[in-house]
């Protein structure tokens, strides 16, 4: 068994083949958050009552994945994401435990005595210690399902995805909720790659902050809802070129320091002594995936900033990836059945 | 008489040595490939899988020859195998509406193009054959081709030192590294014919000193029309007329058509024939578009379907081709075969002042080993009677008492000899059934697996040398055994060693039971072993093993995840509905804390100007650790607590503390 799992700050996703229906791909989505609600006699009631999965912690009952919206009613609280800034919450062992139900439960069962699992780790896969325990923490909870853990970085794993028109020559962003993976490849092998630490989360958390968009709980305290932000997104699709109004305004001027950020980024690893020597002056091109890349205008706002930048002449188009939600995953699925290969191949050659 | 043996042996087996096929097609005029224009090869998902002229003057993209080439598909992926390469150097996808990206085509390479969309349009399956000379285009007329069907095709099999390998496949489909002979060939793959990694012997210059050819015994074949009469296949006993030695002087006849035991017999072509030709037709003749056709080694099947009219235009292309290590070629054998002669003659002018001796020595011997008096007439060729391969009558030792005998490597050599009698000597017929069509009989007989012993294997070098008759050419059991040390020795890297005699026999009661026999064969210990449809006339295909198949489709399936077609179940998670968990949550991240008021403050109009400053920087204080304020969020809280509210607030606060 070969499946793909890939732990983003807002989704968690996983998918594999189904080896009942080999021909198609089976798919888990669950939120990466859940809600906190009071332990009471008539939350529990409520909650079972509409059958909704729910986990006893101290003071708090907790529902976590998609069935935290469903019980959000019930709680003036809004909902924890399980990955703070990108990362395992260290302070938080409920969130923990939760990531280890969800992760058990979005994993097939092993069928075979070396299944494989490739997963994305959030956050910048740099080397502190911060980053090496999130990925350690979490191989440790897919080994726990049986499977051998292999971790890819996100970018990779799109342009496997989204790339093999181009040859999967080119350069691949994947801006998430909380990082941003820039991964510049040649005929599939990586040759530069780099994430930056910030992501959609960023830009919805100013602009809340920006336009005091804030829920309080019983007890008096405020929060950032983010969530009223992102369904703000979904409803009236806003447009970072041809934005109306202040919020949206902000929100492209927002888009734009982080498309900086980005920018800067790939022209820092075009000038890479790997990518220069690969690739001299060819011109590649980008592929988008990501959850923060469906907003309207992204696309044009990058040509921007790569024109500024004096990288558009090294881009030869920008495109967006036909799923960009689930490209990660499902390149990622893709790395575990060529790893899965790779003895098959080596020993057939 | 031993050193004229020798010498003899060594001159025979110069003179069998044919160069590989790339060797082989560079017999022309030297003067023709100096004016040969820089060519490139389209295979695959095309309508016109040919030769294509790169023009001196214009530079021709990777966009615009297939284009030129005729894509099939409005969307196709082209693999570049470029110089000397054995893998695909890159990879591009071309479509109609697809901008031009500007690479360039190289001389020499090899465009496999593979449309990405299923293909309606009727086409005609191709392949490529590469080796050192060129590149040879080749049509796939029937379903299932093997690489030593292409080989024959093509000119022939690569000598020893050379390896075979699929060096460019259809995407999902594994490359193979070391191919056998019996590996089908699929659409689209380049078949390199390369040397082999590890040093091997060479002779003087670049000649190489291979052992068989693919084609060695079909100089004698009969005319192909008895092949196709099904009902009168006898295999026959290697026939009597001596082999022609491929000698490196330019011959014509070499690439011939004559050669090809599959041209019509109605049309041979002699020199005269040869020289009245045109040079397009010469190229048409010689050097088209191979078309191979498994059909041809099955009996039944008909001879026309192998060579179709091959385009002229493509003809000074492979003539280039061909004709590059040709110059390297000629000289060093000359030197190398006159020095011979010279040396041979000389030996045998000094050899004949003894021969009394010599004669009375080798009477003593016959007479020492009488019951191997077969061999000896094969060994002592020049002194015995006139013994032909077809006359060899059958041998009087037993199997059993050769096994038993087998003590000594010169002993068993002698009395493994008689096996290789005319009977079980597969015939030229049994040979073509052999290379070109069942690839499966590599087996070896049970009853004779006992004899694949290192001293078998020993007397297998000996009867390989030895195999001269009294001509002084190679008898046809030797060139039997020295296509099957090649096929051998291609078919498994490993077993790269002289054939062994045990295993050589298997292979020829295999090859014999092959094809349908009139004759009784007298012993032919692994008959049970032969599969059924092998004695079955029908046509007889290579075995695809299950474990390809499934890589196949392994691969296929790879494919349609790589291009997003797989369509996406999207399942809902099943969790508990009730777990435990340890442990307080965290819970979101608060703004800022601002206690409720639980009760009304005392007035607070008697504290002092300092006091309120101090109580201010406490507050800011009593942050949560877990927040980080940010810079803005700083910002904030100094113009909140600029506020008078804020400002109130925390005061109270602090106040209801000191209370407490």
């Amino acid at each position: 068994m070969i499946c793909a799992i890939d732990f983003g700050s807002c989704w968690i996703r996983s998918v594999f083949r189904n080896p009942r229906t080999p021909d198609r791909l089976s798919m888990y989505a669950e939120k990466s958050e859940y809600a906190l609600i009071p332990d009471t006699g008539h939350h529990r009631r409520s909650l079972a009552d509409q059958q909704i999965p729910f986990a006893e912690c101290e003071g708090s009952l907790a529902v976590v994945g998609n069935n935290a919206a469903r019980a959000q009613w019930l709680s003036r609280v809004p909902c924890t994401p399980l990955f703070v800034e990108g990362a395992v919450p260290s302070d938080d062992p409920p969130a923990r435990q939760m990531l280890s139900v969800l992760t058990e439960a979005m994993l097939p069962p092993v069928d075979a005595e070396r299944s494989l699992c490739v997963l994305t780790v959030p956050g910048v896969p740099d080397e502190s210690h911060r980053v090496q325990k999130n990925a350690e923490f979490l191989s440790r909870l897919v080994r726990m399902r049986g499977y051998s853990p292999f971790v890819v970085n996100p970018a990779e794993a799109s342009l496997l995805a989204t790339c093999h028109d181009a040859t999967f020559t080119g350069i691949s962003i994947v801006m998430g909720a909380e990082t941003t993976s820039v991964c510049i490849a040649r005929y599939g092998v990586s040759l530069a790659k780099k994430s930056i630490s910030i992501g959609s989360n960023w830009i919805d958390t100013e602009v809340a902050r920006q336009f005091q968009i804030q829920v309080w709980d019983e007890d008096g305290n405020a929060f950032i809802d983010m969530e009223s932000i992102r369904q703000w997104k979904q409803q009236s699709c806003p447009h970072l070129r041809n934005a109306v109004g202040d919020r949206e305004r902000m929100m492209s001027r927002l888009y734009s320091v982080v498309l900086d950020r980005v920018t800067r980024t790939v022209a820092q690893l075009l000038q890479s002594t790997p990518v220069r020597n690969a690739l001299h002056r060819q011109k590649l091109a980008v592929m988008l995936s990501g959850g923060a890349t469906m907003i309207e205008g992204f696309r044009s706002l990058l040509t921007e900033r790569f024109i500024e930048h004096e990288v558009a002449e090294r881009i030869q188009s920008i495109r967006l990836a036909p799923d960009p939600a689930t490209a990660v995953v499902r390149g990622a699925l893709i790395f575990g059945e060529l790893e899965a290969r790779a003895p098959a191949v080596e020993e057939a050659a | 008489m031993e050193r004229l043996k020798i010498v003899l042996i060594i001159a025979a087996m110069v003179a069998t040595a044919r160069t590989s096929p790339g060797q082989q097609a560079t017999r022309s005029s030297s003067s023709n490939a100096d004016h040969a224009q820089p060519t490139f090869v389209v295979i695959g998902d095309v309508r016109n899988h040919n030769y294509f002229v790169l023009s001196p003057h214009a530079r021709t993209t990777i966009h615009q020859a297939v284009i030129q080439a005729g894509m099939l598909g409005d969307s196709v992926s082209v693999s570049v195998l470029r110089g000397k390469q054995q893998r695909a150097a890159f990879t591009q996808m071309v479509s109609g509406a697809s901008t031009d990206t500007g690479e360039l085509v190289m001389e020499g390479d090899v465009l496999v193009v593979q449309s990405m969309q299923p293909i309606q349009e009727t086409h005609q399956k191709n392949a490529a054959l590469r080796t050192d000379g060129g590149v040879v285009p080749v049509t796939l007329a029937d379903e299932f081709i093997a690489v030593g069907d292409v080989l024959q095709g093509t000119g022939g099999l690569p000598s020893a030192d050379q390896q075979v390998k699929i060096a460019c496949r259809f995407r999902g489909r594994p490359l193979l590294e070391n191919a056998t002979l019996s590996d089908r060939v699929e659409h689209g793959d380049v078949i390199a014919v390369v040397h082999r990694a590890q040093a091997t012997s060479r002779g003087f210059g670049n000649m190489v000193p291979a052992s068989s050819e693919w084609q060695t015994s079909e100089v004698t074949q009969p005319e192909p029309a008895s092949l196709n009469a099904a009902g009168n296949l006898v295999p026959e006993v290697a026939p009597a007329t001596p082999l022609e030695f491929p000698v490196q002087a330019s011959d014509a006849r070499t690439f011939n058509d004559s050669r090809n035991p599959f041209a019509d017999p109605a049309e041979p072509a002699d020199d005269a024939t040869l020289e009245s030709h045109t040079e397009t037709e010469q190229s048409e003749s010689e050097l088209s578009v191979r078309s191979v056709s498994q059909a041809a080694a099955v009996p039944f099947a008909p001879a026309e379907n192998i060579a179709p009219p091959a385009p002229v235009e493509i003809a000074v292309p492979l003539e280039a081709a061909r004709q590059a290590p040709a110059a390297s070629m000629g000289l060093w054998n000359i030197l190398f075969i006159g020095g011979l002669l010279v040396a041979g003659s000389m030996i045998l002018i000094g050899s004949l002042r003894t021969e009394d001796e010599n004669l009375s020595s080798e009477s003593s011997a016959m007479h020492f080993n009488a019951n191997s008096e077969n061999v000896v007439k094969n060994f002592a060729a020049p002194v015995s009677s006139s013994i032909e391969p077809g006359t060899v009558p059958a041998p009087s030792v037993p199997e059993k008492k050769i096994t038993a005998t087998a003590t000594t490597a010169v002993v068993t050599a002698l009395r493994a000899k008689p096996l290789l009698t005319s009977e079980h000597l597969p015939s030229a017929t049994e040979t073509q059934a052999w290379f070109g069509g069942d690839w499966r009989s590599t087996q070896v007989g049970a009853s004779v697996s006992s004899m694949a012993t290192e001293q078998a294997a020993t007397c297998d070098s000996v009867i390989v040398a030895a195999g001269i008759d009294h001509r002084g050419q190679v008898d046809s059991p030797s060139i039997y055994l020295m296509e099957k040390m090649v096929v051998d020795s291609l078919s498994d890297s490993k077993s790269a060693h002289p054939l062994m005699m045990a295993e050589s026999v298997a292979f020829e009661h295999n090859a014999v039971s092959v094809a349908p026999t009139t004759k009784p064969i007298a012993a032919i210990p692994a008959a049970g072993a032969v599969e059924p449809e092998m004695l079955s006339s029908m046509p007889i295909r290579p075995v695809v093993s299950e474990s390809v198949v499934n890589s196949a489709k392994d691969f296929s399936d790879l494919e349609d995840l790589l291009q997003n077609r797989l369509p996406i179940d999207l399942c809902q998670v099943e969790l508990p509905l009730r777990v435990s968990l340890f442990g307080r949550p965290a819970g979101p991240r608060r703004l800022r804390i601002d206690a409720a008021h639980s009760r009304v403050p005392a007035p607070h109009m008697h504290m002092s100007s300092e006091r309120r400053r101090d109580e201010s920087a406490t507050v800011s204080a009593q942050r949560s650790a877990f927040e980080m304020p940010s810079q803005e969020e700083q910002a904030g809280e100094k113009k909140s607590a600029a506020t008078s509210a804020s400002l109130d607030r925390a005061l109270h606060y602090l106040q209801d503390r000191t209370d407490i």
